[in-house]
């Protein structure tokens, strides 16, 4: 299952997406220091993950673990780019981000490699 | 009761009268005037609430009827089917209000701080205040909200504003931080909780929250000048356009966005010359419509309100209280016999009032 995140639940999401299984209070900590959330705005996030199935709550003292993962997350919001405003197209979207101009010859190169992989 | 339903009735002729003012002169002074009478007319409204019973003057001059409406508003001349119905329609409202503004604060604390130095340096420009700038997915159009440490949030954009947006967005919502409009609308909401069974005084809640825009945008083109009013317009349209969502808060785009460009088209810095002239017609307009409670009892103020409350007991008409007063009032009895008379009079309220407060 997928969702669509809204930006303050992106910032949730991201804090375990990047250090694992947090408890709520660290995740409230963490966003505090970084964003100036306070302790019942981080809770009530939280909470609105859960209701959404992307976070589980388990063990005593409100471990949090993300049932979704960032590739799934970034999955869906690319399906859903490219449906809206690329015809249901990825290739057409592919070619939108070549377009831009702004990959550098590394990337270039790289994207050669990823290509060579897929066959 | 009746003080009651005189301080309503002067308060629904105060804002006729402020409205058919402001009809005439709307467009030639300052937005800012319409805002400090409704201001005025609101906390005309709050003060019977707020002044304490207790309070008590020695001497037989007029005795703050504040304290009489206090009193009167529980004794038997207010039936108590009344009481529980206002109380009803109170709690209601307020209830209503309290949970949406919860709702949405909520969401408002969930906006993020936003990294932009341009923003800061504007901001700057226009307020020595330290403001928090955040933005949030879930509004439409940049607001600003909390009293004591107020914060503009954002909507969400792709790109970040240009300089002249942010110009205007941000000295539109500082003037509402400047003008206190934070404080004000909940205060006015209140009022009207209280008020809940008068439709004038949510008439006037709702032409208030007008005024405060129209303030605010009066601000922007006074401060930058009469050139940016096309590109001002043109940024109240686009959020008009393009709303996410309802939410409390000082919008940037109210419904009257319409209004609202007129007020800026028509804009003029001459404006300021009617003020005094509109202010001193209100001022008499507002003053003429007395102390209601010093008009409902035409027998002159002070001792005709005290004894009435005199009077619920039953005493015989030789010594009753309220005989000797005539006799004081008429002046039979002065001197050290009136004041006496005097005390025993403020005695009999101070009684009855804790009788009041202890049935509470």
């Amino acid at each position: 299952m997928s969702v669509k995140f809204y930006d303050s639940e992106l910032h949730v999401m991201k804090v375990l997406w990047e250090r694992g299984d947090c408890s709520a209070k660290e995740i409230s900590n963490l966003l505090n220091q970084q964003i100036g959330w306070n302790i019942n705005t981080t809770y009530t996030v939280i909470k609105k993950c859960i209701a959404k199935g992307a976070i589980e709550r388990y063990g005593k003292n409100f471990m949090c673990r993300a049932l979704i993962s960032e590739k799934q997350a970034q999955a869906y919001e690319i399906t859903e780019l490219s449906e809206k405003l690329f015809h249901g197209s990825k290739m057409q979207l592919f070619n939108a981000l070549i377009d831009q101009k702004s990959l550098t010859e590394q990337e270039i190169a790289d994207l050669k490699d990823l290509i060579n992989k897929l066959e | 009761m009746k003080t009651i339903f005189m301080m309503n009735l002067n308060s629904i002729l105060s804002i006729l009268f402020v409205l058919f003012i402001r009809r005439i002169f709307f467009y030639k002074t300052t937005k800012k005037i319409w805002l400090w009478f409704w201001k005025i007319l609101f906390l005309r409204l709050a003060v019977p609430l707020f002044f304490p019973v207790a309070f008590h003057i020695k001497l037989h001059q007029a005795v703050p009827v504040i304290r009489y409406m206090r009193a009167g508003i529980t004794r038997t001349d207010t039936p108590m089917i009344l009481a529980v119905l206002w109380g009803t329609g109170f709690f209601f409202c307020l209830f209503y209000y309290l949970t949406n503004y919860r709702k949405d604060y909520k969401t408002l604390q969930e906006a993020v701080p936003v990294e932009n130095s341009m923003y800061h340096e504007i901001l700057q420009q226009y307020t020595k205040q330290n403001l928090c700038i955040l933005q949030s997915d879930k509004i439409g159009s940049p607001l600003t909200y909390c009293i004591l440490r107020p914060k503009i949030v954002l909507p969400k954009s792709e790109q970040p504003l240009g300089l002249q947006e942010a110009s205007y967005i941000f000295i539109h919502e500082i003037s509402h931080i400047k003008n206190q409009d934070n404080f004000w609308k909940p205060f006015s909401v209140f009022m009207c909780c209280i008020y809940w069974y008068n439709p004038f005084i949510w008439i006037m809640h709702r032409f208030m929250v007008k005024d405060m825009e129209f303030a605010a945008d009066e601000n922007v083109i006074a401060i930058l000048g009469k050139g940016v009013r096309k590109g001002y317009a043109e940024t109240l349209l686009q959020y008009q356009i393009s709303r996410r969502s309802q939410i409390a808060g000082n919008k940037f785009a109210e419904n009257i966005v319409k209004e609202r460009i007129l007020s800026i088209m028509k804009y003029n810095k001459k404006n300021k010359l009617f003020v005094p002239l509109c202010a001193a017609a209100l001022g008499i307009g507002i003053l003429s419509f007395v102390s209601p409670q010093v008009k409902a009892e035409p027998a002159a103020g002070e001792f005709a309100a005290d004894v009435s409350i005199a009077a619920v007991k039953d005493e015989t008409p030789e010594t009753s209280l309220s005989t000797r007063i005539e006799q004081v009032k008429e002046g039979k009895i002065t001197g050290e016999a009136a004041e006496m008379i005097a005390e025993e009079l403020h005695e009999e309220n101070r009684k009855m009032i804790a009788e009041y407060e202890n049935v509470k």
